[in-house]
């Protein structure tokens, strides 16, 4: 059989199997709806990656501003209960997926895989910053735990680490009923803590600062010592403010930090003897170190 | 007659249109393409005139249920090769064999892949440089770079068109090629070694 036989032979055979399995040609909107799908997947991966980021940043951010000798031991051991694993790793995991779809568009070959998850990584980053610069990172994370119940928000870990009343931190907010006709805090004014107990206050030792932030009535953040069970009463020695009620420019929440550590750092100063419950025997003061 | 003859003078991104209008033209396609699949096939391990043809079957009909989505940025050439390649893979791995390509080495060809700076002058001068000796040499080599030689001088492919045909960047053909052609004269002096 010559080589052209052979051709027409195959020719025919093809058109034959075309003609009789009825295979037709599939539809432009067929790879039109491919192609588009697979980009939509990567803008997803690069807009997920995205809010990744901003949450991880403003994570980042905030700790800066953290009291953390209150909480912990070390800023290492800080670090690594606060750090957002679940946002880092799902940062990786678009990362790769933005790049994965880039390979599969169609001319997406003629680009290294390399250059590829360069390239979605920097958008991802990008992008994630704009969020963050915006506020959208830290409101995410927030609006998450409220509305997801399994969901560790950076807000709800907050209040794990510093709603411990045997160490000498509460979180929560003053009743507004303890406040007298004048506007001033009245004696034994009531503290309702986040697991809505409620707290008689002792706030001699505490400075004029301090009182106004806790008669503002906003959610703060109270250190002292627990003075007794039954009724509950709590010696306020510090007030912070809660950095979850609103969000606040990075320079303020330094500020804070550092005229808070001074406050308790006076505390300190003033030697009490040990069996007197003060602010100066108080839990978290064996952390503070004098005032810088 | 003068229909066939107009036909023949079609480049292959012209007659594609016509192939939506009457099926049958599609054969324009087939019979220009079938001899240079069926070597580049055999060149890829499909021995067996009877696989082949099942091969080439199944090429020409994954292209015409395809054709809608062929890239007009890409020749038809670089296009349908990368099908074959796609399908031969495919069958091999089907096959559960290791694919062992059979090189039809022509003199000219031969002298060509040869006559690469890698490769030095004196080789076109060595007697012992058979088309036995290169073809024992790419079988050993890994996949990745005997796909990219066979394709480069064997089918003389260009580096785009070959970079097109298996998808991947362009400056990995040439790494690919670089390094295949290394490796190839490595082996092909161990070879020589063995036999003096």
């Amino acid at each position: 059989m010559t080589e052209n036989n052979l051709d027409n032979q195959l020719s025919s055979q093809v058109l034959s199997k075309i003609h009789t399995k009825s295979v037709v040609p599939r539809s432009r909107w067929w790879f039109i709806t491919r192609e588009y799908g697979l980009l939509l997947l990567c803008l997803f991966a690069i807009i997920v990656g995205a809010f990744a980021m901003a949450v991880t940043m403003s994570v980042v951010s905030y700790r800066q501003a953290s009291f953390y000798e209150v909480t912990h031991d070390s800023f290492l051991s800080f670090l690594i209960d606060v750090l957002p694993y679940l946002w880092i790793g799902l940062f990786v995991v678009m990362i790769i997926l933005a790049a994965f779809n880039i390979k599969h568009l169609r001319r997406g070959y003629r680009h290294t895989l390399f250059k590829i998850t360069i390239g979605s990584l920097f958008l991802s980053f990008v992008a994630g910053l704009l969020l963050h610069l915006l506020g959208l990172g830290f409101g995410f994370d927030k609006s998450l735990g409220v509305y997801v119940n399994n969901y560790t928000s950076q807000e709800k870990l907050e209040i794990q680490m510093w709603q411990n009343p045997q160490a000498g931190l509460l979180v929560g907010k003053l009743d507004t009923d303890s406040y007298n006709q004048s506007g001033h805090l009245s004696s034994g004014p009531s503290f309702k803590d986040y697991w809505r107990q409620e707290w008689s206050l002792v706030f001699t030792e505490l400075s004029e600062s301090d009182k106004a932030l806790l008669n503002s009535g906003e959610t703060v953040r109270i250190m002292g010592q627990i003075v007794e069970s039954e009724p509950m009463s709590f010696l306020v020695c510090g007030v912070m403010p809660w950095v979850y009620a609103k969000e606040m420019p990075m320079q303020e929440l330094l500020d804070i930090t550092r005229a808070i550590k001074n406050r308790l750092a006076k505390h300190k100063m003033q030697p009490q003897s040990i069996d007197v419950v003060g602010c100066a025997n108080m839990p978290i003061m064996k952390k503070i170190d004098p005032a810088e | 007659m003068s229909e066939k003859l107009i036909d023949q003078d079609l480049k292959d991104e012209e007659v594609i249109p016509l192939i939506f209008v009457d099926p049958e033209k599609f054969g324009i396609l087939i019979n220009r393409y079938e001899t240079k699949l069926r070597r580049y096939i055999r060149r890829l391990g499909v021995h067996n005139p009877d696989d082949q043809l099942d091969v080439l079957q199944e090429i020409f009909i994954k292209a015409y249920r395809n054709l809608n989505g062929f890239d007009t940025d890409l020749s038809f050439s670089s296009w349908i090769y990368r099908i074959a390649h796609n399908e031969s893979i495919s069958w091999y791995r089907k096959q559960k064999v290791r694919p062992e390509g059979h090189l039809i080495l022509e003199s000219d060809e031969l002298l060509s892949f040869i006559s690469t700076p890698e490769l030095e002058a004196e080789a076109i001068f060595d007697q012992k440089i058979t088309a036995n000796l290169v073809h024992k040499a790419l079988l050993q080599l890994d996949e990745k770079y005997k796909e990219v030689l066979v394709l480069r001088f064997f089918e003389h492919k260009e580096y785009d068109e070959i970079s097109d045909i298996l998808e991947i960047p362009l400056g990995s053909v040439g790494t690919l090629i670089h390094r295949g052609k290394k490796l190839l004269k490595k082996v092909i002096n161990q070879s020589k070694e063995r036999i003096e």
